[in-house]
């Protein structure tokens, strides 16, 4: 099998779900195949299943499936070029605010902002405020996300959302979850705010690039 | 069930759900769970069914159901509550539906969760699987919930009694935080592994809360009929 075929049959394995397939013709791939041929392979194969899925040709479980068979791929990948984390692609954390213990759609989000390239520090479900500040210490993200399912941790949240405003004037600030609407975000004082786990690359990538263009602003004033 | 009552109280836990609800086997979960999670059951493929069935076999395994039924005598329901020894139903809707029973005589109030393993197994699995699983988790605790309710209206019946339909903390216009407060401030379910925090959610996750009302004649089961909101998500009309 040729590089190209082999890269095609990964990209094409991601794309259509097919996790047992993927298992096999990862190892089938030549010595010349470099590090970020692969993940170019595979980054492909999740972006035609997210597109998919946008389109309705997939179900949520189609994609979840997908996003699965790339984290095969990734883990491959990291086995056979052990080179640590790309230090460089910004940083996420994120995690399901105290009070709150539905994480499922948190797990979502998490998965498709790691396969969409950002690093990404998962600090899990029922958290304190103080521990996501000590992720924020730790992991220096250039955005946090929170989320939650139910109203009544609204409260703290927007608690949770002033203070990090005050110890962290330059992070982004996403919400996602059932009680959210793009008004209800902004109220709470978030910078963005994503209604499905799909469009939640683009967002963060629109929200990033307007960061940007407002620091630049900011520094020529 | 109701046979092992003593003084209004029953505990239970490790049980399979066919021994709380022996008519659970009635229920098509793998059919189910297909459509809960978005699949087109006459489309969905041979292979993503055979993966769901197996999923929804390894969740059944990890299921230890775990419950209480506590049940104290109605005392009053004026001002917007419902009040029994030991609990407070804070709700006007509610208390208007009890209003219009004739002799209200019991709220029975009950817990259930398929347990912390159900939760367990769900965590560094694929998330795919997490997914099937959190939606079989969510069919299998309604259908618990709902097979506790029939019986429990079968068991008013055969005391000559009629029954409302169960209603749980969040329903209505009964607060979500405070009235789990209340319900587990009366049931104290922590001896069994179910604990709420003080938002009102439940752990383990796949549990629930509820409270059905006895009495001799129950004209409205509900209190949908005389609410106005019509686009509710608990409407039951």
């Amino acid at each position: 099998m040729s590089d190209e075929s082999g890269l095609r049959q990964i990209e094409e394995n991601v794309q259509h779900c097919n996790i047992e397939g993927l298992s096999l013709s990862l190892p089938k791939l030549g010595e010349d195949v470099s590090a970020g041929q692969l993940l170019a392979a595979l980054n492909r194969g999740i972006e035609n299943a997210r597109k998919k899925f946008k389109l309705g040709e997939y179900a949520i479980p189609d994609f979840l499936l997908a996003i699965d068979a790339y984290r095969r791929g990734t883990a491959y990948l990291k086995d056979r070029f052990p080179m640590g984390d790309n230090a460089s692609a910004p940083g996420i954390v994120i995690g399901v605010v105290e009070g709150d213990v539905h994480d499922l759609g948190k797990n979502i989000v998490s998965a498709v902002l790691e396969a969409s390239g950002y690093r990404v520090m998962d600090v899990g479900r029922n958290v304190p405020n103080q521990s996501f500040f000590e992720a924020i210490e730790s992991f220096r993200p250039q955005v946090l996300a929170l989320s939650t399912m139910m109203s009544t941790t609204l409260e703290n949240m927007e608690r949770l959302i002033a203070q990090a405003r005050r110890s962290y004037p330059e992070i982004i600030i996403f919400v996602g979850g059932a009680p959210f609407d793009p008004d209800l975000a902004r109220r709470i004082g978030a910078d963005g705010y994503a209604e499905n786990a799909v469009t939640i690359p683009e967002v963060t990538r629109r929200v990033l690039k307007d960061m940007d263009t407002k620091q630049i602003v900011y520094e020529k004033q | 069930m109701f046979s092992k009552l003593q003084n209004g109280f029953f505990e239970f836990k490790g049980l399979s759900p066919e021994a709380v609800f022996p008519d659970i086997a009635e229920f098509d979960f793998v059919t189910r769970v297909i459509c809960r999670i978005g699949y087109d059951i006459g489309t969905v493929s041979p292979v993503i069914k055979d993966r769901i069935k197996t999923i929804v076999q390894t969740g059944c395994k990890a299921v230890e159901m775990g419950g209480i039924v506590r049940i104290t005598t109605v005392d009053a329901w004026e001002s917007g509550k419902i009040s029994g020894e030991g609990l407070e139903i804070d709700s006007i809707q509610w208390a208007r539906v009890v209003s219009r029973m004739i002799s209200p005589r019991q709220i029975v109030c009950f817990v259930l969760t398929l347990g912390e393993d159900f939760d367990r197994i769900k965590k560094d699995t694929a998330l795919f699987d997490a997914y099937v699983l959190d939606g079989f988790g969510s069919e299998l605790i309604e259908a618990v919930a709902l097979g506790t309710e029939q019986r429990i209206t079968a068991w008013a019946a055969s005391n000559n009694m009629a029954s409302s339909r169960r209603f749980s903390p969040g329903y209505c216009d009964w607060p979500l935080a405070s009235g789990q407060k209340a319900v587990f401030d009366f049931l104290k379910p922590a001896a069994i592994g179910i604990r709420a925090l003080s938002t009102g959610a439940i752990l383990p996750t796949k549990s629930v809360s509820s409270v059905m009302i006895t009495a001799d004649q129950v004209p409205l089961i509900c209190p949908c009929k005389i609410c106005k909101k019509k686009t509710c998500d608990h409407r039951r009309i």
